[in-house]
């Protein structure tokens, strides 16, 4: 490994990196397929599986009327605690009654060949009566439409609201008032590994399960329960995880497959197809109204908030979406006044669930763009304004008197530990723009310039551990459970142990996660795992070189206190010892455990953050006043990193954010019609390519040490994605003058926001 | 379906011989298998990766005789006589070929599931054009979707590369 390289990149670049799918098939396995609901609404009637099972080469089928041949603990189905899909209430492991979506999972095959499980499970025969689908979060919560689940009585599946100040009296007292409706559609993740593919094998009276998450834990609660065995019974690995974005958590598929497997003692594997990979999980589309309250001097007073959001078939992360929705409705703005109101609502669409920086890219694009608006409204710089209406560095958002969901709470978010001006600066001079709005431009090409800003409250809950262990041969491992999905987590473990333990990388070791290493993580999302694992690792890592000194003063003399590490060995004045003599004097091996862990304050809002994420993004782009074609021609992201631990893998989030960010800027939208998903294959949902990027792209980073990670780091993975649309949308409005309030900016659009189509075609 | 499933004993089999980054590999494959396929489950390399089975992703790039191929799309009969490039053919023992040496330099992977067909369509780019132009590298990448979005890191690792080896040559 060379300096600064991520440590999985030789296997990655050579093709030895070894992905679920890749895993060598144990001896007897047989392939399973799934059985899915082709209707996105229907009641499930009588299923009748004995064509299926007649197939030549089918071993078992499982469904609804099976559960208890599989030994399925049919009494834990509905209770909370095995609800997959991450904090879903309502969304058991497979459906058995109803189908609430198009894809809904109803039972799988398996077969000795995945060709015969796919025939097979095409000829599992079910009467379903179908019901009108509703696709539209307003329809849903219309009065008469039909009830997606009948025990909540509506369609509305939560609310939340966050209130401070004096709203009314400030927009009574306002020299200006203005409004915007923004929406944003649902769109899908895409890992470019299919997501819920997995292989287990019940055998010695242990169920082992491999398979690509960002969260080894989350199969181990509602497999034992749901098997009937101890938590302790339950071993999953990560292997190489393709791409993660929120998609990659463990699945009602593989619960299934596992009491099959336990049932029929053969291991398993289930290859899902990209069409299913589109049906695990999508982002929340939603619609923002926001009202802005001003004085006569263009501060902002108040700001008054409606959210309407789309949680799809299942209550999944609802809660998660909402809550990070309105947490971060007034961004990085200073709001003496501030109400904010979510209403969540069932479809009968793919159940959203988390998608990187959930809940807040779709705020953001609303607020940042009602923001540029204002400004252009007033005839001021939108950045001035904006400079004029954030928080400064130090500065606390308003923390008194907030109630969430009607009760008083309390407020623990720190003062604001960046410089929003710094980060302009920075992004403006990469697209050497002076930030004054582009001259009027004549011709079928225009050209302007836009800015994005977002701010994410910082790492959330959850808790790490890590065991650092000094191997015989001077090496050592780390253990825990943070799978790598691609962000750089084993890098960043690397980095830190080798960091806190003066020893060059190359003698650090990055195993992969394993829950028979009894390490609990949280999972890594949230933006948390640089904050929170590379804490664990940090601390483990302290206890270890704590030990190693205690083990070299007994063994080889002096106190503790004389010894030393560095570049990799142990020294005390000239003696210079290699650090595997200290473990062989003392046994073989020294280990240390770390644990950090930040709780959910359930009494205080939106839980426990430790610091700010801002982004910056700032775009030129040239529109086709003839096609409405829009084409980013240069784009500068900035984030403040605290300190950046690996500048390859930092960049890559930062540059990453942003190109999906891009993505559903201008092309992503999940499509329904016809009672039926439309578009959920490679062909028919544009991602971002190559060529849409512009050549002239940047990614700069402040760095002042001051974050609450390993030396001084912060989260930034979900920073630069929240700011693309904002960013490209007022760029959009500086070149050509027309105000884009839904994503993605299609040609159409643009050109029905320029008002050059009168009727939509 | 049900004659499908009658069907799914009787496969007809061909014989075949490929060349797999130099070596050579003989066997009885069904005819309707892709080269995909015969590549991960018969010749056990997994480098080439399954993604969206229609064409589209680029996960599956392999070389057919120096040329890009959807290896999800194509049938391994097909390839029979011919010459099969794959990931696991560009280094040489431990030295990494400069375009691998390049993408690691730049991160140019992070889940690193893209990055076997990213590779070999930079390969070919390189073969076709030995300086290319970010135009011609859209051109020739523009089948590859990487969806951690490291385009920008992509196209320095091919400059880079494309340099390295121009002065080699």
């Amino acid at each position: 490994m060379a300096d600064g390289e991520r440590v999985d990149i030789r296997d990655k670049v050579t093709g030895r990196a070894i992905y679920t799918e890749d895993l060598p098939e144990p001896p007897g396995t047989l392939f399973a397929a799934a059985i899915r609901s082709p209707y996105s609404h229907a009641n499930v009637g009588a299923i009748d599986s004995s064509r299926a099972e007649a197939v030549p080469g089918v071993v078992a089928v499982l469904h609804r009327d099976k559960l208890a041949e599989f030994d399925v603990q049919i009494d834990e189905i509905d209770k909370d605690a095995l609800h997959m899909n991450l904090a879903a209430t309502d969304n058991p492991f497979i459906t058995r009654f109803k189908a609430r979506y198009d894809g809904d999972l109803l039972g799988m095959v398996v077969a000795r060949d995945i060709r015969i499980a796919r025939a097979a499970a095409q000829m599992v025969d079910i009467d379903f009566e179908i019901l009108p689908p509703l696709f539209d979060a307003a329809d849903a919560l219309a009065p008469g439409a039909p009830i997606l689940h009948e025990e909540h009585g509506s369609n509305l599946a939560m609310t939340e609201s966050i209130h401070w100040g004096d709203v009314d009296s400030a927009f009574a007292s306002a020299a200006h008032v203005f409004e915007g409706t923004f929406t944003s559609p649902t769109i899908f993740h895409h890992p470019m590994e299919p997501a819920m593919s997995g292989l287990v094998h019940f055998h010695h009276d242990v169920l082992e399960a491999w398979g690509p998450t960002n969260n080894p834990f989350s199969l181990v609660e509602p497999a034992s329960l749901l098997l009937g065995l101890d938590e302790e019974q339950v071993r999953v690995h990560v292997p190489y995880v393709g791409g993660n974005f929120g998609a990659k958590h463990m699945t009602g598929e593989l619960v299934v497959v596992s009491a099959m497997s336990k049932k029929l003692g053969r291991p398993i594997k289930y290859v899902a197809t990209e069409e299913e990979s589109f049906r695990v999980t999508a982002r929340h589309a939603m619609t923002y109204r926001g009202r802005v309250a001003l004085d006569a001097d263009a501060r902002i007073l108040a700001m008054d908030v409606d959210l309407l959001v789309d949680t799809g078939a299942y209550f999944t992360g609802a809660a998660i979406a909402t809550q990070n929705a309105v947490s971060s409705g007034w961004g990085g703005y200073r709001m003496p006044s501030f109400r904010m109101m979510a209403r969540t609502a069932y479809t009968n669409k793919v159940p959203a669930g988390m998608f990187r920086n959930t809940g807040k890219n779709q705020v953001t694009f609303a607020l940042d763009s009602l923001m540029d608006s204002i400004a252009h409204q007033l005839d001021l710089n939108p950045i001035e304004f904006r400079l004029q209406n954030m928080l400064q560095h130090g500065e606390q958002a308003s923390v008194t008197g907030w109630t969430r969901n009607g009760k008083d709470v309390k407020i623990d978010y720190p003062p604001l530990d960046t410089d929003y001006s710094k980060l302009i600066d920075i992004a403006c001079r990469e697209i050497r723009w002076d930030r004054q709005p582009a001259a009027r431009n004549e011709g079928r090409f225009a050209v302007g310039h836009g800015i994005g800003v977002s701010l994410r409250r910082g790492a959330s809950f959850g808790d790490a551990n890590a065991r650092a262990r000094l191997n015989a041969d001077g090496s050592v491992t780390i253990e825990h459970n943070a799978p790598d999905v691609g962000e750089g987590a084993h890098t960043m473990i690397s980095v830190v142990a080798a960091g806190t333990l003066g020893i060059p990388e190359r003698q650090v070791h990055v195993a992969e996660p394993d829950t028979n290493y009894n390490l609990h993580f949280s999972g890594t999302s949230s933006q948390r795992t640089t904050i929170q694992m590379g804490n664990a690792v940090r601390l483990a890592c302290e206890a270890l070189q704590a030990e190693i000194f205690k083990v070299a003063a007994s063994s080889l003399g002096g106190n503790a206190a004389d010894w030393q590490i560095h570049d990799g060995r142990a020294c005390r004045g000239d003696q210079l010892v290699e650090l595997g003599v200290i473990a062989e004097n003392a046994g073989g091996m020294i280990e240390a455990v770390g644990s950090y862990e930040r709780s959910n304050r359930v009494d205080h809002a939106f839980g426990s953050r430790d610091h700010f994420a801002p982004g910056v993004a700032a775009v030129e782009v040239e529109v086709d006043c003839e096609t409405g074609d829009v084409r980013v021609l240069k784009y500068a992201a900035c984030a403040d990193a605290g300190t950046v631990l690996n500048y390859s893998a930092a960049k890559g989030q930062i540059e990453g954010g942003a190109i999906m960010g891009f993505g559903a800027a201008l092309f992503e939208e999940v499509s329904y019609g016809e009672g039926q998903l439309l578009n959920a294959d490679a062909f028919q949902y544009r991602l971002p390519h190559l060529s849409d990027i512009p050549e002239g792209f940047s990614v700069n980073f402040i760095e002042n040490h001051d974050g609450p990670g390993p030396f001084g780091s912060k989260g930034i993975a979900q920073t630069s994605i929240p700011c693309a649309a904002p960013a490209i949308a007022n760029a959009i409005f500086d070149a050509v003058g027309a105000r884009l309030t839904s994503t993605p900016f299609t040609p159409q659009k643009v050109l029905e926001a320029m008002g050059e189509l009168k009727e939509k075609p | 379906m049900t004659e499908l499933i009658e069907n799914l004993d009787t496969v007809q089999e061909t014989d075949v011989t490929l060349n797999v980054n130099g070596q050579t590999w003989q066997g009885s494959i069904p005819v309707e298998e892709t080269l995909l396929d015969c590549l991960r489950r018969r010749v056990a390399l997994t480098g080439t990766k399954r993604g969206c089975e229609s064409e589209v992703c680029g996960a599956c790039t392999v070389l057919v005789d120096g040329v890009p191929i959807s290896s999800c799309s194509y049938l391994a009969f097909e390839a029979d006589g011919k010459q099969v490039l794959t990931v696991e053919g560009l280094a040489t023992g431990e030295e990494l070929h400069p375009l691998q040496a390049a993408f690691a330099r730049n991160g140019a992977a992070q889940c690193g599931y893209c990055t076997p067909g990213q590779l070999m369509a930079a390969y070919a780019l390189l073969q076709a054009h030995a300086d290319p132009t970010y135009e011609q590298m859209g051109h020739f990448l523009d089948g590859n979707v990487c969806r951690c979005g490291c385009y920008p890191s992509i196209a320095t690792a091919i400059r880079e590369a494309a340099a390295a080896l121009r002065t080699t040559r």
